[in-house]
């Protein structure tokens, strides 16, 4: 019945229904080549960081799936299955549309300044991890795998850094609609300015990395 | 035809059903709150103050942890039917979920649920235990109190349409203990 729809490094996703709901299964594995006990308890730790991050967005008014269940014996998470489609295809159809990517911009300044807003660092934002919601249009965000919580100004500049890169990556001319992001995002935000100021130092930063 | 809706239970290796009765204008609670906190054995089900009770889901997160814990060995209360109705507490006091989720004196809407067993083996036991009018259980929302069920599980203010206090009830539920 569950359909295994993605195998990661570090995670199973699949598609299944729980109690008549489309829903999700993320199940975690341990990385192999660490100790086995350890690894064990970080596994669990960040299945439950996930959900909890997750929830507390909810609790925020910012649109995640809504977790079902937590199985800590299989460090797997039933969530909603979120119905729609990704920013990703989206702009890959769309792009042309300066409408339509103004306003996906405006959302999605909207969402990570209320992110960050409860001190919430995604970790892995890309245009894969944010969804359109069919029912609504409502961007919402998924794959809190990778997120923790921080109020520091740096970590916030670096996730809205490590969108911009999957933007100019994955998405020829977005330049327009990221500055309008980061225009809403630095609008809406408490310390917006001071981010905004130190994700321009990121990026110039940034080649010496290489 | 019988008013109970049943449902099997997602669990793996586990093909037991939950069945669900409402009950409105129930006239013994008193009694059969007597008789729970007098762990009567002949009750084996879960009685409930419906008024705290959105929709069926609600009832199956519950009882999917319960069994899940049962199957694990890892139940917190008596049997997997008080856990039932600790699971639906978003906190872990134990005490505070069977005052608030579970039937007390003065109930009168009540969803009795049963985890396993037949439909008609419930249908029968249920009509000599609960005096009452039984109702489908697509009338439950008519008894839901939002008040009680925002108060109960901390329902941000900013969260104002059912579906969205649905997402945060359920949320809260599945988070109990992990937070
Ligand atoms: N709640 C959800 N609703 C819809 N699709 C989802 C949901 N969660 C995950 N997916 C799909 O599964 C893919 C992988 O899930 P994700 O949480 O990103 O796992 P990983 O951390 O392994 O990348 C996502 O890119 C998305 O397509």
């Amino acid at each position: 019945m569950a359909e295994l729809i993605q195998q990661g490094a570090e995670a199973k996703v699949f598609a299944l229904s729980f109690y008549g709901r489309d829903a999700i299964a993320k199940e975690r594995f341990p990385k192999t080549y660490r100790h086995p006990i350890l690894d064990k308890k970080l596994t669990a730790r960040r299945v439950v960081q996930e959900a909890r991050c997750l929830f507390r967005c909810q609790q925020a008014g910012i649109d995640t799936p809504t977790v079902y269940f937590i199985d800590t014996n299989l460090n797997t998470i039933y969530m909603e299955r979120i119905e729609g489609r990704t920013v990703k295809s989206f702009l890959i159809e769309h792009s042309g549309n300066p409408a339509l990517v103004d306003d996906l911009a405006h959302k999605i300044g909207k969402a990570l300044a209320a992110l960050h807003g409860i001190n919430i660092i995604h970790g892995d934002l890309t245009t894969s991890n944010l969804f359109i919601r069919d029912s609504n249009q409502s961007l919402v965000l998924i794959d809190f795998g990778l997120s923790y919580h921080s109020s520091l100004i740096e970590d916030k500049a670096v996730d809205l850094y490590v969108l911009e890169r999957a933007f100019l990556s994955t998405h020829p001319n977005s330049e327009v609609m990221f500055e309008k992001i980061v225009q809403v995002y630095t609008k809406k935000s408490r310390d917006g300015k001071q981010i905004f100021a130190k994700l321009e130092d990121v990026t110039v930063k940034e080649p010496c990395h290489k | 035809m019988s008013l109970i809706q049943s449902q099997p239970l997602e669990l793996p290796e586990q093909t037991a059903a939950v069945h669900m009765a409402l009950y409105s204008s129930v006239i013994n609670a008193s009694d059969l709150f007597q008789r729970l906190v007098a762990r009567d054995t002949s009750l084996q089900m879960a009685l409930l103050n419906a008024e705290t009770i959105m929709d069926p889901f609600q009832i199956m997160v519950a009882a999917h942890r319960a069994a899940r814990a049962e199957q694990l060995g890892q139940l917190r209360t008596h049997n997997v039917h008080s856990e039932l109705v600790f699971d639906l507490s978003p906190n872990n006091n134990i005490r505070e979920a069977l005052t608030r989720f579970g039937i007390s004196s003065g109930s009168t809407h009540v969803l009795a649920v049963r985890v396993g067993g037949s439909q008609e083996q419930f249908a029968q036991e249920i009509a000599e235990i609960v005096e009452g009018r039984q109702e489908p259980i697509e009338q439950l929302s008519k008894y839901t109190n939002m008040e009680t069920v925002r108060k109960y599980y901390k329902v941000p203010a900013n969260l104002k349409s059912p579906e969205d206090v649905q997402h945060s009830v359920i949320g809260s539920m599945a988070l109990k203990g992990h937070s």
